[in-house]
């Protein structure tokens, strides 16, 4: 069975989608990047991991979604009804064990130094991930275009989130 | 002299206590009804089983974020028509915690329920299927099972790894529902939906006199 390695910018989608429905709050699908930038919704993109077995996830990628969801919270929260992290985070590790989430850890220091210099250390953890994968080429999901034309030069597998259109 | 309409126009006094009320407190209160009114349709009374207790459905006073339960105690204080309303509804809320700790304990107490997933994981494995729980401990599998069945949980998200587990065996566990203490958890969940709809409406009504009053948005504007 296929697996998959997650970027932050899906997971933070599905994790936020599922922030607000598992508290019966309507879902604004426009503060999604997924649906925002390439009209792909929640659903679609929910449907598309649950060809995967087993959703690979590096820990830089959990760093990202905090201070993504932070800033998304709290802007959307308002002056008034700031919603604390801790709930999101209660949810957000409910969710990733019900997902299967297979944490991969890789020693910052062992990273490419070029590509951390261009890339940053997540998405140069992302590729060492895939690379570690040997044969099986596991793809990494990702919503960045940057990374996804790096991993393409450099023959890593990886799908662009606008790609999913292309998957029924 | 200045004119009338021209005078810088005084506060009057309670305004900002007004404000605290409806910005801190009535405002977050019915938005958090109105979301647990969306739960409680689809009969979901978010029930976690490593708590063993309801995780959005809670006590009144337990929506407000702790640092404006000073202004919900004041606001009870100043407008103690409201308390009986709130005493209701968090009865209820109570009954419903009740009720659903009932269905818990008929779930979980019997070997029957955790020998029937038993069966369906052993038949659904030896099917050549992977164990259905990720990170879940196999003896902790069933239990997550029963919280689906006590909530209700009609779909499962395609990305749980128990997504198809549980699309084909949940007929076979819902049978689990028909009994008793479930149509007690029925009859608590519509009680506190009711209960909610009308804690709406006076919430929203007293908004309204205390924006007329006041002379106040019913939202901050800025």
């Amino acid at each position: 069975m296929p697996r998959i390695i997650l970027d932050t910018g899906p997971l933070l989608d599905l994790l936020l989608c599922r922030f607000w429905s598992e508290q019966g709050r309507p879902i604004d699908e426009n503060r999604l990047i997924c649906r925002k930038q390439f009209h792909i919704g929640p659903e679609q993109l929910s449907m598309f991991l649950g060809r995967y077995q087993s959703i690979i996830v590096v820990p830089g990628v959990f760093v990202e979604v905090g201070r993504l969801a932070r800033d998304e919270l709290g802007y959307a929260a308002g002056q008034f009804r700031k919603l604390p992290l801790a709930l999101f985070w209660r949810v957000a590790i409910r969710e990733l064990r019900q997902m299967g989430i297979e944490e991969r850890w890789t020693s910052f220091l062992s990273l490419d130094q070029t590509l951390v210099e261009e890339l940053g250390p997540t998405d140069t953890a992302l590729i060492r991930c895939s690379q570690e994968t040997g044969e099986e080429r596991v793809p990494i999901l990702t919503h960045d275009q940057h990374l996804h034309g790096k991993c393409k030069k450099r023959q890593i597998s990886c799908l662009h989130t606008s790609e999913m259109r292309n998957y029924k | 002299m200045l004119a009338e309409e021209n005078r810088p126009r005084r506060r009057r006094k309670g305004t900002e206590r007004a404000k605290a009320w409806i910005y801190s407190v009535l405002n977050p209160l019915m938005e958090d009804l109105r979301a647990e009114n969306t739960l409680l349709a689809k009969k979901n009374v978010t029930w976690r089983y490593q708590t063993a207790e309801m995780e959005f459905i809670r006590q009144t006073r337990e929506l407000i974020s702790p640092s404006a339960r000073p202004n919900y105690d004041d606001l009870l204080r100043g407008r103690p028509d409201l308390q009986p309303i709130m005493r209701d509804r968090d009865t209820k809320v109570e009954t419903l915690n009740q009720a659903a700790l009932a269905c818990w304990k008929y779930l979980t107490e019997g070997a029957w329920f955790q020998s029937h997933v038993q069966q369906n994981l052993q038949m659904w494995t030896e099917e050549g299927n992977p164990y259905p729980g990720g990170p879940i401990p196999e003896d902790e599998f069933w239990q997550l099972v029963a919280e689906y069945v006590l909530n209700d949980t009609q779909t499962l998200p395609y990305h749980y790894s128990s997504q198809q587990f549980w699309s084909r065996f949940q007929m076979i566990f819902f049978v689990f529902r028909a009994s008793p203490p479930f149509s007690e958890l029925e009859q608590a969940i519509s009680a506190l939906k009711k209960a909610n709809e009308a804690l709406i409406g006076t919430l929203d009504q007293t908004r309204s006199h205390l924006c007329e009053e006041y002379d106040i948005p019913a939202a901050p504007i800025s």
